[in-house]
């Protein structure tokens, strides 16, 4: 046992599996971006600073910006204000079916907004012909509304979930004080509600970032917003150094806002959940925030009901959602196969990445802050790194192959995978695996009797949440695909610009139900770890 | 022998163990006492190797296992460990928990191994079960059975009897000592209990703040108390 062969052998095996991992991480998730990096280069010392001014958005651009960061701060205070008072509700109500209900509604939690626009377009029109038809006024779902509205309610499941985990983690013995001492809506708003406040800043953070990145919702509803801005421009001008510059603005927002949250938001995502999503106390809270909480309540379960039932009235029978099916086979496929290999190749980077970021000191907070930034950037941008990757001789052949859709959803969608990974971990007991350091007789042995055991839930969890959000992919994916190949959402997307079809419903149908299904199973695993 | 050399360890700007020193002779004992935040836990984790300390060294059977530059892996120590709570493993059953640490034996003389652990620590009966259908006392000897499987050179208790009642710990300690007696392991015990420390101890330190405030000298041990 000398000295000198044991230095830094402690999980020396397991040390260079880990670096590996990393690298491999950083490779596929800001790979595409570095490919970026030399044709701006290029154009800079090819067209002279003025081509920096690109980054200074001005006129036309300054204000597209800024409806853009008004439309994420909007979405971000209603999706926040609504998620908390809908999960007030269900933490001052203790019966069987406010465990049940929450539950469904974070199942809706990986369709995409797409989806839930077509959904919400074809039932406000259902029952905005009704209303009218009665002699009621209805509001249409068009314009900003419109897009506001869609993309809170696609994006309220993240807020809820994160509020109500909160509440349900708070210590008993301090709410219980509190009421010793006020009446139980005192006890909400002056003591539960200040106490969860690192997750309304969380939540609020995470919707107006994800908001702010995002064009699918507002080019549905034919407003113009600065991601779409970037997307366009490389369409017209085909040059990723002008998509990147312009993007600059974009990133440096959204890096901002970010980064001034990330200890919080590390603190939130380290909580650790009691049952599966912790229990409920029974408060009186008063008829007024009753009525609001209960009109929130309402509508969250529309955003469960909504994408997943109300699509079926445009359907029309079993039989065309057959022939629905049946006419995208190979769409259906190709996204399967897609989703397949983004997970399988997702995984193991983002479990060993997932392992730094539990580390304590400045390494562990570096890879957090690295994994929490990437669901910021517009997901275009990775798409323009694979464009012009592909544009090179030596890569050439993969344009015509899956590679790129594939890498594409990996890069994005691997820091989902890590973050995930992270929370599961902080929930198990470090204990544990110090007792196996000690006890085991080799890492390796140590790592898959113990370790893998321990985690398999949250790495299947993982796997399954990359899965649903490599099938909901559009903004990188839309760049990528091969010609004459075709994936399930940007089929839907580019129908939906021809107006809601049956045959859009249909697809978008059985896509909200292999999501909901798919997601549960996510949840339920996540319920499992009881170490 | 367990030999720690002027180990000082530090938490960002909080100096958790500042220049500590003591060794523990083959078969022999030590006590470990202070208020909490002292550093014990941290003494027995560097010796564990599951910290590195920032300074000093810590032997084992002679050899340097840790400096501030490099360190031998924990399971290369020879060491068992009762940590504070049980920390069993959801996923394995009593027997595999005990036979978890054993190494170079075939299949029968593990099996035999197992049977002779367990049947010490009064734990046949529980061989299949799993740590979510144990008692709490029942976890703390499945910890202690675990600790010893492996006939360590050296064992670490961080307050294995903490918050048991008085009748449980009385069999727990007794089985503790029989086993220390039998392995002839060299034994570091953290507690804050003035009976286990006179029971355990043939030599005793008090930490305050990092620092060793008070050693006794090794004595031989009062078993019977």
């Amino acid at each position: 046992m000398p000295l000198h062969s044991q230095a830094d052998a402690r999980f020396s095996s397991g040390r260079l599996l880990a670096f590996i991992g990393l690298v491999s991480f950083f490779l596929f998730v800001f790979g595409p971006l570095i490919f970026l990096i030399p044709p701006v280069v290029r154009e800079i010392a090819g067209s002279g600073p003025d081509t920096l001014l690109l980054m200074l958005p001005t006129g036309r651009r300054l204000s597209l910006l800024l409806s853009s960061l008004l439309y994420a701060a909007g979405v971000s205070v209603c999706g926040t204000v609504i998620g908390v008072l809908c999960a007030s509700f269900f933490f001052s109500r203790d019966r069987r079916w406010t465990r049940i209900l929450p539950i469904l509604i974070l199942a809706v939690l990986p369709i995409p907004p797409t989806i839930h626009a077509l959904a919400w377009m074809a039932a406000w029109a259902d029952v905005s012909g009704w209303l009218t038809s009665h002699g009621f006024f209805f509001p249409p779902l068009r314009g900003w509304f419109g897009a506001v509205w869609v993309q809170t309610m696609s994006l309220l499941p993240f807020s809820f979930g994160i509020c109500l985990i909160a509440l349900r983690n708070l210590d008993p013995a301090l709410i219980e004080a509190a009421r010793m001492m006020g009446d139980d809506l005192k006890t909400l708003l002056k003591v539960a509600l200040p106490l969860i406040f690192p997750a309304l800043i969380s939540a609020a953070v995470f919707l107006f970032v994800m908001t702010l990145s995002d064009y699918a919702v507002p080019s549905l509803f034919s407003v113009s917003v600065y991601p779409l801005e970037v997307f366009s421009d490389f369409s017209a001008e085909n040059s990723p150094a002008r998509a990147f510059l312009l993007s600059v603005p974009l990133l440096v927002i959204t890096a901002a806002v970010v980064l001034s949250a990330q200890s919080t938001m590390r603190d939130v995502a380290a909580e650790t959940p009691k049952g599966a999503l912790g229990r409920s106390l029974r408060l009186e809270l008063g008829p007024c925030t009753n009525g609001l909480t209960v009109l929130c309540l309402v509508l969250a379960v529309l955003c469960f009901v909504v994408p997943t039932f109300a699509l079926w009235l445009d359907v029309g029978s079993v039989s065309d959602l057959a022939a629905a099916v049946g006419s995208a086979k190979s769409a259906i496929y190709t996204t399967l196969f897609c989703a397949l290999f983004s997970t399988l190749i997702a995984l193991v980077p983002s479990f060993w990445w997932a392992d730094g970021m539990r580390g304590i000191g400045r390494r562990g907070r570096i890879l957090w802050v690295m994994a929490l930034v990437v669901p910021a950037i517009p997901g275009s941008l990775f798409g323009i790194g694979l464009v012009y990757m592909g544009n090179m001789p030596v890569f050439a052949p993969l344009n015509d192959t899956l590679v790129f859709p594939i890498l594409v959803s990996v890069a994005r969608f691997s820091p989902w995978a890590a973050i995930l990974l992270f929370c599961f971990g902080q929930r198990i007991d470090p204990i544990l695996f110090d007792a196996a350091a000690v006890h085991e007789t080799g890492p390796v042995v140590g790592f898959l009797k113990v370790r893998l055991p321990l985690m398999l839930p949250g790495i299947l969890a993982a796997g399954i949440l990359v899965g649903v959000l490599a099938a909901g992919e559009l903004s990188g994916t839309l760049l990528v695909l091969p010609p004459g190949v075709d994936t399930m959402i940007p089929r839907i997307f580019t129908y939906l610009h021809y107006g809601a079809t049956p045959q859009t419903a249909a697809l978008s149908l059985v896509m909200s139900w292999g999501f909901l299904v798919l997601f549960s199973v996510v949840l339920w695993l996540l319920s499992k770890n009881k170490a | 022998m367990i030999s720690v050399s002027n180990i000082t360890k530090r938490f960002g700007a909080v100096t958790v163990l500042d220049n500590v020193s003591f060794a523990v002779g083959d078969c022999g004992s030590c006590v470990i006492s202070g208020a909490s935040g002292s550093g014990k836990t941290t003494l027995l984790r560097l010796i564990a190797g599951l910290d590195l300390p920032d300074e000093g060294e810590i032997s084992l059977g002679g050899l340097p296992v840790s400096t501030p530059g490099g360190a031998v892996a924990p399971h290369l120590r020879h060491i068992g460990f009762v940590f504070q709570s049980p920390a069993l493993w959801p996923h394995m059953t009593v027997a595999e928990h005990v036979s978890f640490g054993l190494t170079g034996l075939n299949k029968r003389e593990t099996g035999r191994r197992v049977r002779r652990v367990l049947a010490d620590a009064d734990l046949t009966h529980l061989a299949g079960r799993y740590p979510s259908r144990l008692s709490g006392g029942e976890k703390r000897r499945v910890a202690l059975a675990r600790a010893v499987a492996a006939r360590p050179r050296h064992l670490l208790m961080d307050e294995p009897l903490a918050n048991l009642d008085p009748e449980l710990k009385e069999r727990l300690l007794r089985f503790i000592l029989k086993t220390h007696r039998q392995t002839g392991a060299c034994l570091v015990y953290v507690t804050h209990d003035e009976a286990e420390a006179q029971a355990v101890a043939q030599q005793h330190l008090v930490l305050r703040a990092g620092r060793v405030v008070h050693a006794v000298p090794p004595v031989e041990p009062n078993h019977e108390s």
